[in-house]
């Protein structure tokens, strides 16, 4: 077999997998989840991204937001040093065995067949350009709007080699790698090797740049806190063009900004002195890697079957790991009991949390907040006052996915279904540990924002400390049952729609199966507002009820302990209701 | 049999992952129409010889001729004599059956592919599910197009490792059939299983591994004779009798 048989084969295999795949798909628009799926997630896309695609070169729908000269310089520079951190980590962090990312199928029909080890790299490295082409229409759409110059024409082609050699790159470092380990260097020796061997290039470059002089108008570290993005670019764009284009910068750097430069040519004449050479590193890195007569075959046999593991893994609605280790209990399980507590245990032991775990990451979290409480200016504790109360809130809105458990966990229902339990014990059981893990964090947040809250702030608030403490402890202890119900929400969509709650690497791909998931997202946000909606409406009353009595503190007391009492009760029954729907549950095959 | 050269050939076949060798020093040689069951407790080595022998992976050192062919010096050559069957039917997902045949076609370069697959597809019963893809097989009707696949080029060397995992009786039964008749049409099978009551039926000649050293090769006769305390045991009984000595394997020499 030859390279021009090779290349005929995998066209066959490429076209007609492509071709069936999307039979299947239109075969599956007959069944009416798929298809109000279909028209759901189509308008999506020609709403979002048709508007995307339409709109390169300032098109009449809209002005893209675009990026000026002195940016692009910037951009490129970064990107440069990106690259180059890249290739240095394909030296350090790689694997001692080399191995290709074939698939299953791919090994089964290909190892036994009368192909040479080079031809199998020629295939490999071929089939790769299939996804990196993919991937750089998909991300020329985005950078195109983003770049808002409408030179998709370069993009496209720029970004795809790029992609290809560091891909090839990757590649025949893992080659090298193996090679040199086959020769007698201890991986601990490379890895130290490599590092040190990076630092010292990235030292040199820092200290050329430091002892060139600052840019005017621009000085290192203080006093120019305040300037806008575009200052800062235009102050940056000459001392980051001196450090990173002349001297050692300019030579450590070169392969680098060769991979990059093309994407960012701004004519035709540009582009070609820019792709030229980036072409005839790709054709050295190709010509690298043929040569490095390796023996890839065993690690890429391990590599697929590790990725089939997990494939099956997610099917069988388990965490996605290769590596398995032996948990410690988080706390010790009696054999007796509430049997809720069984499903908590299980699922902390699950996640790798401990009890040393625990006691560490609390000690440490009250060193670390003291120790900032202490030290940071004003200033500052506003900014760390604001990532503290960010993250409060993105947790709450990670709480969601807490639910997404029980779609994951779909194919083990039939397993829960032999315990001698009723479903209401097996529904808070499995919620119990995400919603436990969840409030755990938010309490952390919450923790932090109280003690890293800055006392100006806390002495121009309108409400009291007696008041802010109340409601600090009613916020508390609300984040359980506003948890559980957020975990309840997906759960019953779990059960309610099966096929459209199974995680995404598992179900069905395409725009019909992201339509799906939108309406699902939009049906659990609007279950989630109203199910709180009762209880804000009683804080919200309680509150204006005690301005004008004059009772703040009391009203806020009363009305959200009833709000609590009442998001507690509607996750309670929330729970029993998922208990019935679970004991007449039957998980359906898609 | 003396003058008749061996289909597969290995001489000194050895194995190393860094220091542990997984295959150690194996020779064996199988002429054409010879069925040859490979026996093992687990971690013996079978696998790891099969991928071996069928140029899967590269051994440490030794010699391999298929077909008189040196598997190291010409791989490509020796490749186009030989099938292997995993135990595990591993399709493309997004292939027809006609397709995967059509694909191996190419990759095997079988010129006359067009009047070849009709008749292997109705001879495996696949003939009415050509158009169908592997998701819509069951596991028995998948193990037919990676058999239809593997024997598309008409390979003279056949491996199988465990060919009936996971079939159904009938498909077993089929399964049987189609392996005998491969031996009966002259070529030189090589089948790695823990079912030894398979091999028994099929196998005209059975090599015994444990922790990578050959420790019988001989006609199933032959190996009995060595091991059983009375010549009418089982290879069950040898097998067990193997498998749970404590005692460094003594090598055979007895060679067909």
């Amino acid at each position: 077999m030859n390279t021009a048989a090779l290349v005929r084969a995998l066209f066959f295999l490429q076209t007609r997998s492509i071709a069936n795949s999307i039979r299947v798909r239109i075969r599956r628009l007959k069944q009416p989840r798929y298809l109000v799926g279909g028209v759901v997630g189509a308008a999506y896309m020609s709403f979002w991204w048709g508007r995307w695609i339409w709109n390169i070169g300032g098109g009449p729908g809209g002005h893209p937001p675009t990026m000026n000269s002195e940016a692009k310089l910037i951009v490129t520079d970064l990107l440069s040093v990106l690259v180059f951190l890249i290739g240095c980590s394909a030296w350090i962090f790689t694997s001692p065995r080399a191995s290709l990312a074939f698939t299953e199928p791919e090994l089964a029909f290909l190892l036994p067949a009368p192909m040479s080890r080079k031809l199998l790299i020629r295939y490999k490295l071929i089939r790769s350009q299939f996804l990196l082409l993919f991937q750089t229409v998909l991300m020329s759409v985005v950078t195109g709007r983003f770049l808002g110059d409408g030179r998709i024409g370069y993009h496209l082609p720029g970004l795809w080699l790029a992609l290809t050699a560091l891909s090839f790159h990757g590649i025949g470092a893992s080659f090298t790698v193996q090679r040199l380990t086959e020769r007698g260097l201890a991986t601990w020796k490379r890895r130290v090797g490599g590092a040190v061997i990076a630092a010292t290039l990235i030292g040199v470059v820092v200290a050329w740049g430091y002892s060139l002089p600052p840019a005017p108008g621009f000085t290192h570290g203080h006093g120019r806190s305040m300037a806008t993005g575009s200052e800062i670019a235009s102050a940056t764009d000459p001392w980051l063009q001196s450090a990173l284009r002349s001297g050692p910068g300019r030579w450590i750097l070169m392969p680098a900004r060769t991979v990059v430069e093309p994407f960012f040519a701004a004519s035709p004449g540009e582009f070609v002195k820019a792709v030229i050479p980036l072409i005839g590193l790709v054709g050295l890195l190709f010509w690298w890697i043929e040569r490095a007569d390796v023996s890839f075959e065993e690690a890429s046999l391990e590599f697929a079957r590790k990725r089939a593991e997990v494939l099956a893994s997610v099917r069988a609605g388990n965490r996605v790991t290769l590596k398995r280790r032996k948990r410690s209990d988080a706390f010790e399980l009696k054999p007796t009991g509430f049997v809720p507590t069984a499903f908590l245990w299980k699922h902390l032991v699950e996640s790798g949390i401990t009890r040393r775990k625990m006691e560490i990451a609390g000690g440490g979290l009250g060193l670390v907040l003291i120790g900032l409480r202490f030290s940071l200016s004003n200033n500052a504790l506003v900014i760390a006052w604001s990532v503290a109360v960010a993250g409060m809130t993105a947790m709450l809105f990670l709480s969601l996915t807490t639910g997404a458990v029980l779609g994951r966990e779909l194919t083990m229902m039939e397993v829960f279904k032999q315990y001698p339990l009723p479903g209401w014990q097996i529904m808070l059981g499995q919620m119990a540990g995400p919603v436990v893990r969840i409030t755990a964090y938010q309490w952390a947040g919450l923790l932090s924002a109280v003690t890293l809250v800055p006392g100006e702030m806390l002495n121009s608030t309108v409400l009291s400390l007696p008041q802010i403490i109340v409601g600090l402890i009613l916020l508390a202890l609300s984040l359980i049952p506003v948890n559980a119900l957020n975990a309840l929400v997906p759960a019953a969509a779990a059960l309610y729609f099966p096929a459209w709650a199974r995680p995404s690497k598992e179900g069905p791909a395409g725009f019909e199966a992201m339509g799906q998931r939108l309406i699902l997202m939009f049906g659990m946000l609007l279950a989630m507002a109203i199910a709180v909606f009762p209880a804000g409406v009683i804080v919200g009353g309680s509150l204006w009820i005690g301005k004008m009595t004059g009772a703040a503190t009391l009203f806020l007391a009363f009305g959200g302990t009833v709000a609590m009492a009442l998001l507690t009760l509607e996750a309670g029954l929330g729970i029993r209701l998922l208990g019935r729907l679970f004991d007449r549950f039957e998980a359906a095959n898609d | 049999m003396p003058g008749i050269q061996g289909m597969i050939e290995v001489e000194g076949l050895t194995k190393l992952y860094g220091e542990f060798a997984a295959v150690n020093n194996l020779s064996f040689t199988v002429r054409p129409g010879e069925l040859l069951g490979l026996v093992g407790p687990n971690g013996a080595g079978k696998t790891t010889s099969l991928r071996c022998i069928s140029g899967i992976v590269p051994p440490t050192r030794g010699r391999i001729q298929i077909a008189g062919i040196d598997l190291l010096k010409s791989p490509v050559e020796a490749k186009r004599s030989m099938a292997f069957f995993s135990d595990e039917p591993r399709l493309f997902e997004y292939l027809t059956v006609r397709q995967h045949l059509e694909f191996t076609a190419r990759l095997y370069q079988v010129h006359d592919a067009a009047t070849r697959i009709p008749p292997l597809l109705e001879e495996l019963e696949l003939g009415e599910k050509s158009g169908q893809l592997p998701g819509e097989l069951s596991r028995g009707m998948k193990q037919k197009v990676a058999l239809a696949c593997g024997l598309l080029h008409s390979p003279k060397v056949i491996f199988f490792d465990e060919p009936l995992t996971g079939l159904d009786p009938l498909a077993i039964r089929r399964m049987k059939e189609t392996i005998r008749h491969l031996g009966e049409g002259g070529a030189a099978v090589v089948i790695s299983s823990h079912l030894l009551h398979l091999l028994e039926e099929l196998c005209s000649h059975v090599l015994i591994l444990k922790k990578g050293v050959r420790v019988a090769l001989g006609t199933l006769n032959e190996v009995r004779g060595m091991f059983a305390a009375q010549g009418d045991s089982s290879l069950e009984d040898v097998f067990i009798r193997i498998a749970t000595q404590d005692a460094p394997p003594k090598i055979s020499e007895t060679n067909p």
